[in-house]
C-alpha cells in the first residue's frame, strides 16, 4: 500500500457488504484503504459487474470480481477482469501499471 | 524355527488380533488436510492459490496411502481387517478429491462473462459510496491522482 500511494495512486475496494462488515474486515487484515458499501449494487450495476443470483444471502447481487486502473482525469486506462473468483491479480501487477501512468 | 513359528501365525490369526490397518484412517485423514489447509492456509501465497502446488500433491498421497488401505483390506485379509472400512474410506478420499479438483479448475469458473459495459467503460461512471468509518467518498474528490477502483465478491 505504501507503494501505491508513493506512486500519487489510491485504492478504492467496493462490495456489497455493509460498512459494519467492512470495518470488520478492514480490522481483521489491517486495510489502511477505503472499502466501499454498495449495499443496492448500484454502482457495481454501472460498472455492469452484477453477479446475478450468486449472493447466498439474498437482497442484492453481489460483484464479480474486477479491477480498474483510473488516470488523474477519471479515465479507466487499464482493467482486469477475471474468469475466475479464485484466482487474484497481483499486487505487483498494479503498481507496475500505475507507474506507467503520468 | 522362529520362521516357521511366524508362518505359522500367519495362517491361524483369529479376527480379533488380525493387525490393524492404520492407512484406513490416515489416507482420507491426509487427503482432508490437504483439501482444507488450501483453504484455511496455503491461498494465502498467491503461488500457492493460483495453482495448489502443494495441496494437490497432498490430497494425491492421501489417496495412494488409501489404496494401500485397499489393498491390504482385500489382498492380504488374512492379515488385515476391515475390508468395509477400507471401501468406505477410499469413497470418502475419492469424492473428496474429486471436490477439491472441481473447485479449482470448475466450480471458481463460475463468473458471468464479461459485460459490454465494462467492455466499454472508457470513463469511470461517478458515485459516491459509504467507506467502513460512515464516511462519504466521492469519486471525483480523487481527480488529480491515480486510482485502482477494484470490485470484490464481499460477505468474507
Amino acid at each position: 500500500m505504501d507503494e501505491i500511494r508513493a506512486l500519487d495512486s489510491e485504492v478504492l475496494a467496493i462490495s456489497v457488504d455493509s460498512p459494519e462488515q467492512s470495518r470488520k474486515l478492514a480490522a481483521k487484515k489491517r486495510l489502511s484503504f477505503s472499502l466501499l458499501s454498495d449495499p443496492e449494487a448500484q454502482v457495481i450495476e454501472l460498472f455492469g459487474l452484477r453477479h446475478p443470483g450468486a449472493n447466498p444471502m439474498g437482497e442484492a447481487d453481489i460483484a464479480r470480481p474486477a479491477t480498474f486502473i483510473l488516470d488523474r482525469e477519471g479515465h479507466i486506462v487499464w482493467k482486469i477482469i477475471p474468469d475466475n473468483w479464485r484466482i487474484r491479480i497481483r499486487p505487483q501487477t498494479l503498481i507496475d501499471q500505475l507507474g506507467l501512468i503520468e | 524355527m522362529s520362521l516357521e513359528n511366524k508362518k505359522s501365525a500367519v495362517s491361524v490369526t483369529p479376527l480379533s488380533i488380525r493387525m490393524r490397518n492404520h492407512s484406513v484412517w490416515l489416507g482420507p485423514l491426509i487427503v482432508f488436510l490437504g483439501a482444507v489447509s488450501y483453504f484455511i492456509y496455503f491461498a494465502q501465497f498467491p503461488v500457492l492459490r493460483d495453482f495448489p502446488w502443494i495441496n494437490f500433491p497432498v490430497v494425491l498421497l492421501g489417496c495412494w496411502v488409501n489404496l494401500i488401505a485397499i489393498k491390504r483390506a482385500f489382498g492380504r485379509s488374512d492379515l488385515y481387517r476391515g475390508k468395509l472400512m477400507a471401501a468406505l474410506s477410499m469413497a470418502f478420499s475419492i469424492l473428496l478429491t474429486a471436490l477439491f479438483a472441481s473447485y479449482i479448475g470448475y466450480i471458481s469458473y463460475q463468473l458471468p462473462a464479461p459485460t459490454e459495459t465494462t467492455q466499454g467503460l472508457s470513463i469511470a461512471p461517478e458515485f459516491v459510496l459509504s467507506d467502513q468509518n460512515g464516511q462519504e467518498v466521492d469519486l471525483s474528490d480523487f481527480r488529480g491522482k491515480k486510482l485502482i477502483v477494484t470490485f470484490y465478491r464481499g460477505h468474507w
